[in-house]
């Protein structure tokens, strides 16, 4: 079981996430964001809970939708927001953006563009820790969509295969883009697909943090010891879409979106915290206004920094 | 022309270059393993891995499923965090399976992260066409990888220049793809020296001087076009012979400062014709010698259709001395005596 | 990088020069120091070389031209290098671009590329040659595929110019040549350069040779040729001739032969000492010591004694500078050291400018007296013969005395009669009584 400083900081992270999140919906409207704008809103839960039973130096892969991944891993919000608009001062010098988003310190192999495109790597970070003996575990978030591309069954075959240290981590937000998850979807579960070969597979509620953590806490282990692959499948939701300004929700119904709200990870978290004495009103006040500041300060950030100069244009191209 | 040093050379066929620069390689650098389908146990379907499992051990000669993707993209993964992997692509026909991981994930990745990442893969892909295996086994795919930045591209016509460039490939840190003919493993010998060696990237070799015509030819053509100078030559027409070895980086001074010399060009590859290889070294030359220039580029290479499967028709597709003499006396009419 | 080559200036005075010989074709490799051309002023032709190593790749200004000095008149570039189209028009009047080759009556070849070379089909390296060569394309055999020009074809289009370009060949073997059918390209010349001249040609020798050859003057030649002619119909010539008693002259010499042979090493001439009174007589008269410049008068505030020499490329004026301020040892020096550097051919620019007063002594000749045409823009001249035994009045009896003559050539619109007069008078005394030189 975590204690109270750890339980804190999972709600900690939450609300940084849902308000670097918020922030950026402002900043894309506002018309101060290029590109697109693919929101975590909602479903902090999977990755805070994951990454709370992670060593800083495991490997994370992400998605086009990584801002919550990369924030729950340690990730810093300014130099996030500095990518995300762009600027010389953001992780990636301006040349990645908002879908690859990295921080290779901290073992963030980077947000992807492609679906499915964090699979192989975190596959063959896990295959490289193995090998070097280091005791470092990897670990891919994907969504329901990502589970149906070809990589996801060649890499669960070798890692099963090989016992690689990997843990699939997949939130099931129900909607690959516009389509249903029901409608494109073929098996009883999702976690059958991993049993099936030879994995061990188990479903969570993807709005409770702790139960995200348990289970990842419990790949883990088996991953260390060299028990190989797990496949964790969480049920969760996206408030904002599929990304900022999408056209209509009409592939949403109201009341689906309204009951989702109500399981709102944030406030549930928020409640369990005071009901069960880790945490006061106060202290959660004091964690609100904390964040809420820390994220302004790095919008602020981010919006001072420059532009990188043209000849960045050519740099990084290939190690010289 | 690459001169040999004066220390001892021996003969070797193309696989046993290549499996030299892998043995040492690996020796050199424990951070080097070897990925592919039948590449360990086995010894590889072309034997260039041959004896590297025995030697090495399954931690370092991996055997995959059939998962181009998959193994490919474990191997990203893999370059990403530490080590060096060799993958082997059986027939480069299959690299496309792949495309995703070589193209969009570790070509970019240094890139896109701002030059937080550093991808020291490599993957050797076969080509060549001449055996009768169908359109699906007989492509040479280089061209394709050319095109996407973030690659080097190496495709070497020697047993020298291909001991040389692999282990070259094997101490780069960016990904590098390295294409090899099957069909000159075991039958193409070349003189290969004892002591330790490499060829850098970026420099083609002048296989043969001349002044007459610059005739450009990558891997199995640099022999036919050899061929073609020698009868060439009775004629009295001098043909210099340049291999790029390289695509990415090129050494387009060579080529252009060739062309200045002999006015007139012939381009030979085993690509496709259409936005083929061909066409972006006529482009660059054009662009460097053209006011030099006496004749048109002739450019010979496989015609646009999949390669056929019967063996008129196959051997129809592939450049030969024949052809490339043709080209070459097509770029010298009206020049008189 | 093409290197530029300009009108040099070869002496103090020079402000533009003329081109007299190029000694490189455009095409030609040349090598820094090697001899590029000739270059003529008024008064020399001098010979100019390469400043760099390289391969003629322009010639702007033709021979015959004249232009200031620093005007560029040729490129030499690097081999395989091409020539920016940009043209440095220079600034003299009469300079003109590269002269085309004229066309020869067999060949077809138009030089000067036009606009209907744009639809010609030629090569590109068939195109950069013909652009340098300014030559059109138009009328060049293009030998290549369907007709198109090749590098070669340009190249071969250009020498047969070569080979048939009237320059190259003397008038005379040239009228020699179309009256009796010869081909000229067959003929190899023996002329400087290969140029064609009758005695090449092909005929049988037993033809007499009625006419007499015509030469080309040397550029020195032409220059004097003009100046003389331009003079002489200028100024308004007059001549006071007189005739000197030369014994205390002779005298003088005598004794003064040792001495000069002893402080300055030299052999005193006649020429010294007629040189040496003039300088103190023009001192004393600055009138003729003048020149006539565009209808004012200059009076000269040194003597720069002119003395006319025999060199081997003719008459020469080479100049003792301030001659005045010089001693009879000096001058002595002086003269010999440019009667040397005349007889060598080594005289500068620098050597023959800035002359106020000449001196031409044809003593040494069967020359009594002579009138010596003025040499511009000196308003006087003297000519000396040669000293001579006569029998002359002498204390009122027949005597046989030395007598030297003299001729003062006068410019009329600068000195008249009396002027002239007083100034030969001068002459004769210190001449005669060499005494009253210190008077």
């Amino acid at each position: 079981m975590l204690d109270k400083e750890k339980l804190i900081e999972i709600y900690r992270k939450m609300l940084t996430i849902r308000r670097f999140e918020e922030a950026i919906f402002d900043l894309y409207r506002g018309g101060k964001m290029p590109g697109l704008a693919h929101l975590y809103s909602g479903e902090e839960a999977m990755a805070v809970g994951a990454c709370a039973a992670l060593n800083s130096d495991d490997y994370v892969t992400s998605t086009h939708r990584g801002h919550g991944h990369i924030l729950a891993k340690g990730g810093e919000p300014r130099r996030m927001m500095a990518e995300v608009t762009g600027r010389v001062d953001g992780y990636c010098r301006g040349k990645g953006g908002e879908m690859h988003i990295a921080d290779f310190s901290i073992g963030i192999l980077g947000a992807n563009g492609i679906v499915g495109g964090g699979l192989g790597i975190a596959a063959g970070a896990a295959f490289s820790a193995k090998k070097r003996g280091t005791g470092q575990i990897s670990v891919a978030f994907f969504g329901e969509g990502g589970i149906n591309q070809g990589i996801f069954y060649e890499t669960l075959n070798m890692a099963s295969a090989w016992k690689l240290p990997l843990i699939y981590v997949c939130e099931n937000n129900q909607y690959g883009e516009y389509t249903s998850w029901k409608q494109i979807t073929a098996g009883k579960r999702l976690i059958d697909r991993a049993i099936a070969m030879g994995a061990a597979g188990e479903e969570v509620d993807g709005n409770d943090p702790l139960a995200v953590y348990e289970a990842t806490q419990a790949a883990a282990e088996r991953a260390r010891k060299g028990e190989g692959p797990s496949l964790i499948v969480g049920l969760t939701y996206r408030y904002t879409g599929h990304h900022v300004g999408e056209p209509g929700k009409g592939y949403r119904s109201e009341e689906e979106i309204e009951e989702w709200h109500r399981r709102d990870p944030i406030p549930r978290y928020e409640k369990y915290l005071v009901e069960n004495g880790v945490a006061s009103g106060s202290d959660i006040e004091e964690i609100q206004t904390e964040v809420s500041e820390t994220i302004a300060e790095a919008v602020e950030f981010a919006l001072a920094a420059p532009f990188p100069e043209l000849s960045e244009l050519t740099q990084h191209v290939f190690v010289e | 022309m690459t001169t040999q040093t004066a220390t001892s050379t021996r003969e070797l066929t193309f696989a046993e270059a290549l499996r030299e620069a892998l043995h040492e390689e690996m020796a050199r650098d424990e951070r080097i393993f070897v990925i592919g389908e039948d590449v360990g146990a086995w010894g590889g379907v072309f034997r260039v891995t041959e004896g590297l499992y025995e030697k090495f051990g399954p931690d370092r000669v991996v055997d995959t499923p059939i998962s181009e993707e998959g193994f490919t993209g474990l191997a990203v993964g893999a370059a990403m965090t530490g080590l060096h992997p060799v993958v082997e692509i059986m027939f480069g026909d299959f690299i496309t399976l792949a495309m995703d991981q070589i193209v969009n994930q570790a070509a970019k990745m240094r890139y896109m992260s701002g030059g937080q990442a550093k991808v020291p893969i490599t993957i050797r892909a076969t080509t060549g066409s001449g055996r009768s295996s169908g359109g699906q086994h007989s492509q040479t795919m280089h061209t394709w990888f050319a095109h996407a930045p973030g690659l080097k591209v190496v495709y070497p016509s020697t047993p020298f220049d291909a001991k040389g460039l692999l282990k070259t490939a094997l101490r780069e840190e960016n990904p590098v793809v390295f294409f090899e003919d099957k069909l000159m493993y075991a039958k193409f010998k070349g003189h290969v020296p004892q002591d330790e060696y490499t060829i850098p990237f970026g420099k083609a070799d002048i296989k043969r001087a001349g002044k007459d015509v610059t005739i450009i030819a990558t891997a199995r053509m640099v022999y036919a076009a050899l061929e073609a100078a020698e009868k060439l030559a009775e004629e009295g027409i001098q043909a210099e012979i340049i291999d790029p070895r390289t695509l990415v980086p090129l050494d387009k001074e060579t080529l252009i400062q060739s062309v200045i010399k002999t006015q007139r060009a012939v381009i030979v590859d085993q690509g496709y014709i259409d936005y083929g290889v061909t066409a972006e070294l006529a482009a660059s030359i054009y662009a460097g010698a053209f006011d030099y220039m006496e004749a048109p580029i002739e450019r010979l290479a496989a015609p646009q259709v999949p390669i056929p499967f019967s063996p008129p028709l196959e051997f129809s597709t592939i450049p030969d001395p024949q052809a490339i003499i043709a080209a070459v006396q097509r770029t010298l009419e009206g020049r008189g005596a | 990088m093409a290197v530029e080559f300009v009108m040099p200036r070869m002496g103090l005075t020079m402000e533009e020069g003329a081109v007299v010989k190029w000694h490189k074709q455009v095409g030609e490799a040349v090598k820094k120091g090697e001899l590029l051309l000739e270059i003529g002023t008024d008064k020399v032709t001098t010979e100019v070389e390469a400043n760099a190593d390289g391969i003629l790749g322009k010639i702007l200004v033709a021979e015959g031209v004249s232009v200031p000095i620093g005007t560029p008149i040729a490129y030499i570039i690097a081999p395989g290098e091409i020539l920016p189209e940009a043209e440095p028009a220079p600034q003299a009047a009469q300079a003109t671009r590269v002269s085309k080759p004229k066309i020869a009556p067999n060949n077809s070849v138009q030089t000067g590329a036009s606009d209907g070379d744009k639809n010609l089909r030629a090569s590109p390296a068939a195109r950069r040659v013909a652009r340098e060569l300014n030559l059109a394309l138009t009328a060049i055999d293009g030998r290549g595929p369907q007709g198109r020009i090749l590098e070669t074809d340009v190249r071969r289009a250009w020498a047969q110019l070569q080979r048939s370009s009237e320059r190259r060949v003397t008038p005379l073997a040239a009228r020699v040549a179309a009256d009796r059918g010869i081909d000229l390209s067959q003929v190899q010349g023996s002329g400087p350069r290969g140029m064609i001249r009758k005695i090449d040609l092909p005929i049988a020798a037993t033809t007499p040779n009625l006419e007499g050859e015509l030469f080309e003057l040397s550029s020195a030649h032409k220059v004097m040729a003009e100046r003389m002619a331009t003079s002489f119909s200028t100024a308004p010539h007059f001549y006071l001739v007189t005739e000197a008693d030369a014994s205390a002259l002779v005298k003088l010499r005598q004794k003064l032969l040792p001495k000069i042979e002893a402080t300055h090493k030299i052999r005193l001439t006649y020429t010294d000492l007629l040189a040496y009174f003039l300088s103190k007589a023009l001192a004393e008269q600055p009138m003729v010591n003048a020149a006539w410049s565009e209808g004012k008068l200059r009076l000269n505030s040194e003597v720069n004694l002119g003395i006319a020499v025999d060199s081997p490329r003719g008459l020469v004026v080479p100049v003792i500078h301030s001659a005045g301020h010089l001693s009879l040892g000096e001058i002595s020096m002086a003269r010999s050291e440019l009667t040397e550097k005349a007889r060598a051919g080594s005289l500068n620019i620098d050597d023959l400018a800035g002359g106020t007063f000449t001196l031409s002594n044809l003593g040494a000749f069967r020359v009594d007296t002579f009138n010596a045409v003025l040499n511009p823009p000196q308003a006087a001249i003297l000519a000396i013969g040669r000293i001579h035994d006569k029998i002359v009045p002498h204390e009122g009896q027949p005597a046989i005395r030395p007598v030297i003559g003299l001729s003062l050539t006068c410019d009329h619109r600068v000195l008249d009669g009396a002027a002239g007069a007083r100034f030969l008078t001068r002459l004769v005394e210190l001449i005669e009584e060499p005494y009253s030189f210190f008077v």
